[in-house]
Formats: structure tokens, C-alpha cells, sequence
């Protein structure tokens, strides 16, 4: 609502915000967040005692230790470690796309493969930790599979639905145009159904996410997860919130990379311009 | 007035032959009645002919289109495009579609290209083609644009052009202009006349239109096929020996619509009770 030029007519549009009212507007938004912090900070360090500091650390101490964490190269290499595990995992789930493009298009696959699906879809990525430490041991391979599962199945059910609702007029405009059996698949029903496997993807690493620290806080030697754990049985509160406080950011930053791949790859859909 | 276009008798000579096909469709469950869209049909369309088929809607017409396109089998009866069954979808018989089902994914001109490409036509022919085409349907500039940012009259431009580029034998249009509103449908029909009137003489092929317009099939139509409701039969085949490009101000015209939308009216109780 900047340039406009020089209008014929004197019309009472409301002046273009100032820097200064921006910048009040951002604090504006901030105002809970900075009072949280604030009586955090107040309630850690005049209310509790020295025993009782140790539970809860004031943002203060958590900060110059995160400090201390990216200094030394810990935090980078902890979280290097998960992530690691996380993209592996990754390049393994995407098989659920093609499962998924294909239960969704033949009806005689889906019936073999949908009850095992439907048995296996509802266990809780976790309770697969106990037997995958039995099989895999304790270490990358465990937590990437812990991590596969979390993955797995919001890409294959995404895709899945994406394929069955694709427009069934595209597919048969894409035959009467001469696509092959092979083509319609490949270039029109995956890409119809892209923009519900990218959001399958988003829901996946997500999940995925939060089932990794889960999988390093009991299976693992590296991580953030085992990161946490291992500062707790030394009670150093501060690295566990450090360890927190970077997986939820993490967490939000893949999801936003993410986003941002879907709006440059597909700048035809409007699900990605959201 | 005397038709001069094939009828009945001369069918023989027809490109496109509809030969007593009926069209059940079964129940989707047991006491479920099955669905007689097509009750024995049977006529023929002639070479370069364009051919409307009007009826209300639920009268099986769109039903009819898709047997002609491949999209499904006739029940009993046969259908031939020069003399060959009409098996599955091809290239040799396109196919518009009310809701244009363009590719949201694919630009305007890489949209019309889709047809070529899989003909293919090799590349320096098909961006030669599709540039012509682009001109012809008055999108020059809006080469890049996906579908999402153009307006309903623009994309059914380029429904036009991808169905016409791989020169089919038969174009099949399904309520092509329905979609759109009021202003942009009198456009296009105009527009398609005048693309038939000045295509007279060149290698264009047989088009068969859907609709429930009576002006629309006037307009355009060398014959007018019209279908009675549930189960569709065909009740007349009325001919159309006006110059083109037409006016729906003209006497003949004004004469042809009454006499149409009198066929029709019987029509309309029978669909109304159903």
C-alpha cells in the first residue's frame, strides 16, 4: 500500500505505517512470550532456593549454557548426529510413494496390502523401540527405524488418498490425448496428487521428529535426544532445556524448508502459496 | 429444407457410425435398479460434419460422448470411426471437457503441447504448432501462465487448443461452455463459429458437441441430433442450412429455435417426475 502514484482524486486511504509503529507492533506480539520469560526469570532466581534452582534454571543460565554448547561444537554435532538419522530415514520412507501411488490406483493391490497397512498403521511408532533394540541394538540403525516408521505411513496415506481423488476428467483427457497406461501415471496422477504427498511428507517429518528424540532418549549414544537424557542423570537442567529448546526450533525450521521447497517446486498449487 | 449432410440412409458413408447402441448401467447394489441411459441408438455423423446433441440433462447424452471417446463400452451395439471400433481412448478422437481439465502443473503452451509430445511430434515441429495454435485461440502472452491464473473463458481457450493441435479425426465437446458465465459463453460461441466458419476447407475434423442450448447447437451445428430423456433415444435429427457465421436474430433462426424447444418441452415433464 506504498507507491501509488499521485491519485486524481484525494482519497482518505490511512497513512502507510512507520518504522516506529512496526517495530511496536512486533513487541506488541511478543508481550506474552517476553512476560513468560520474565517470571521465569524472576521466579528461578529470587523465589526458588539453591536445591530447588537446579529443577529450573533461569532463561538466563539456559542461555549462556546454549552458549557454551555452540561454542564447544556439542550442540552442532548432537544435532548433526539426529538430523542424520532424520534425513536417512527419510530417503527410506519415500518408498512409501510409490506403495502409496499404487494401492491408490489398482483396487486389487489395495486389497492385498490395505488390512496389513491397517493392523500395522495404529502402533505407536514407540512401542516399536523395545523389539527394534533387540534387533538393531542400540544406535543408528534402531533410531532410523524408529524414525521410518513415524515417517512411513502420513506418506503412504497421504498418497494414498491424493491418487483416489485425483480428477478423474484429467486422466481422461491425459487418454484421449494418446498417454499410455505408464504415462497417465507418471505425469498426471503423481503430479495431481503431488500436492497431498508433499503435505504427507510435512506431516511425516514431523512425527518423525518427535519419534527420533524419543528413539535416542533410551537407544542411542549421539543425538539430542541422548543428549538430554544424558544431561538429566547429572541433573544439568540447563543442557535439558538447551536440548529442548533446539529440538522444537529444529523441528519447526524443517517444516518451514519444507514449505518453502513446495512453493519453488510447485508454483502451481495453491496449497503451496498458503 | 432438404439436409445435405448425411442422414439415416446414407449413414454408410459416415465418419462416425452409431449402430443400435444401448448403455445399462447396473445398480451399485443388488435392489438397486439398473439404469438404462441409452435405449438403442443409432445414426451417423459425416465426414468434416458438426454435429450437436441436445438434450435435458440426465438424457444420456454426456454418456453417449463417452462411449465415443472410449472412456466406456456401449452395453449392446457398435460404434465406428471410419470404419474402425471404437476401442480404447486415442488421440484421434479429443475430447473438451465442461471443467476444461487442464493440468494445473503444466503452463499454458506445455498444456497444448501435452497431446503432441505424445504423439511424437518432434520438438521444433511441436513449438511451431503450438504457437499457431496459441494464436489462433487469442493467448498470445499468457504462454507461461499456469491454469490457476487464468479466467474460465481463457481456459477453455486452451482446452481448445490442446484438443485440436493433434488434429483428431473427431473432436468431442462435453457442455464445453456451460462452465462459464453469460457474457464469456456468447463470446466463445461466437468465436467457434467463426474458428468453423473460416476452417471450412482446411483438414479439420468431424466435431460432435454435447449440450442442453438450443441457441448454442443452432449456432454451430450442421445437424442437431435430439435426444428424448431416460432412456435416451433419439427422438429427431434436425438440420441446420444456415451460412455462417450465424445470428440468432435472423427469422430462420428464431423459426429453428421454437421448433426445437417445442421437441424439448415434451421432454422436460418426464425428467421432471424422475
Amino acid at each position: 500500500m506504498s507507491a501509488l502514484g499521485t491519485p486524481p482524486l484525494r482519497v482518505s486511504l490511512p497513512p502507510p505505517p512507520g518504522i516506529g509503529w512496526r517495530v511496536a507492533h512486533r513487541v506488541r506480539s511478543l508481550l506474552l512470550p517476553l512476560l513468560v520469560l520474565a517470571t521465569w526469570q524472576f521466579v528461578s532466581a529470587r523465589v526458588l532456593n539453591e536445591t530447588t534452582r537446579i529443577l529450573l534454571p533461569p532463561p538466563s543460565v539456559v542461555a549462556a549454557t546454549a552458549w557454551d554448547l555452540i561454542v564447544s561444537g556439542e550442540l552442532v554435532h548432537q544435532l548433526s548426529a539426529s538430523l542424520r538419522r532424520e534425513f536417512v530415514a527419510f530417503l527410506w520412507a519415500l518408498m512409501a510413494i510409490p506403495l502409496g501411488v499404487a494401492m491408490g490406483w489398482w483396487k486389487a493391490f489395495n486389497e492385498q496390502v490395505d488390512p496389513l497397512v491397517e493392523i500395522l498403521r495404529p502402533i505407536p511408532p514407540l512401542a516399536w523401540i523395545p523389539l527394534s533394540i533387540l534387533w538393531f541394538g542400540v544406535g543408528d540403525l534402531q533410531n532410523e527405524f524408529i524414525i521410518l516408521l513415524g515417517i512411513f505411513f502420513p506418506i503412504l496415506l497421504n498418497t494414498m488418498g491424493g491418487v483416489r481423488v485425483v480428477d478423474p476428467n484429467l486422466v481422461r483427457a491425459a487418454r484421449c490425448l494418446g498417454s499410455s497406461e505408464w504415462t497417465v501415471l507418471s505425469r498426471v496422477v503423481v503430479l495431481a496428487a503431488l500436492p497431498q504427498i508433499v503435505t504427507g511428507i510435512r506431516i511425516g517429518l514431523g512425527v518423525g521428529w518427535m519419534a527420533l528424540v524419543a528413539a535416542e532418549l533410551v537407544g542411542a549414544n549421539s543425538g539430542l535426544g541422548f543428549m538430554i537424557n544424558d544431561a538429566r542423570t547429572i541433573l544439568r537442567t540447563d543442557i535439558v532445556i538447551v536440548g529442548m529448546i533446539t529440538i522444537g526450533l529444529v523441528g519447526l525450521a524443517l517444516d518451514s524448508i519444507v514449505r518453502l521447497m513446495m512453493a519453488a517446486l510447485m508454483p502451481w498449487s495453491r496449497l503451496a502459496q498458503r | 429444407m432438404v439436409a445435405s449432410r448425411p442422414t439415416l440412409e446414407s449413414a454408410a458413408m459416415s465418419t462416425v457410425e452409431i449402430q443400435n447402441v444401448t448403455k445399462i448401467y447396473p445398480g451399485q447394489r443388488a435392489q438397486d435398479a439398473s439404469l438404462l441411459a441409452l435405449d438403442d441408438v443409432t445414426f451417423g455423423i459425416g465426414e468434416r460434419e458438426f454435429c450437436s446433441i441436445l438434450g435435458h440433462s440426465g438424457c444420456g447424452k454426456t454418456t453417449l460422448l463417452n462411449l465415443l471417446a472410449g472412456f466406456e463400452r456401449p452395453t449392446a451395439g457398435k460404434i465406428t470411426v471410419n470404419g474402425t471400433m471404437v476401442g480404447a481412448p486415442s488421440w484421434t478422437r479429443t475430447m473438451m471437457f465442461q471443467d476444461y481439465a487442464l493440468f494445473p502443473w503444466l503452463t499454458v503452451e506445455n498444456n497444448i503441447a501435452f497431446g503432441l509430445e505424445q504423439k511424437n511430434v518432434p520438438p521444433g515441429q511441436r513449438d511451431a504448432i503450438v504457437k499457431s495454435q496459441i494464436a489462433l485461440v487469442g493467448l498470445g502472452g499468457f504462454e507461461n501462465r499456469y491454469p490457476h491464473q487464468l479466467s474460465g473463458g481463457m481456459k477453455q481457450r486452451v482446452s481448445i487448443a490442446r484438443a485440436l493441435c493433434v488434429e483428431p479425426e473427431v473432436l468431442l465437446m462435453d457442455e464445453p461452455f456451460a462452465a462459464l458465465d453469460a457474457q464469456n459463453r456468447s463470446q466463445m460461441q461466437i468465436e467457434m463459429g467463426r474458428l468453423l466458419a473460416s476452417s471450412e476447407g482446411t483438414s479439420r475434423g468431424t466435431m460432435v458437441l454435447v449440450t442442453h442450448s438450443i441457441e448454442e447447437a443452432i449456432l454451430l451445428s450442421d445437424r442437431i441430433v435430439v435426444l428424448s430423456s431416460r432412456p435416451g433415444r433419439v427422438k429427431q435429427i434436425v438440420p441446420v442450412n444456415l451460412p455462417r457465421p450465424r445470428d440468432e436474430d435472423w427469422p430462420e433462426f428464431i423459426a429453428l429455435r421454437r421448433e426445437l424447444r417445442d421437441l424439448i418441452a415434451t421432454e422436460y415433464r418426464p425428467a421432471l417426475e424422475q
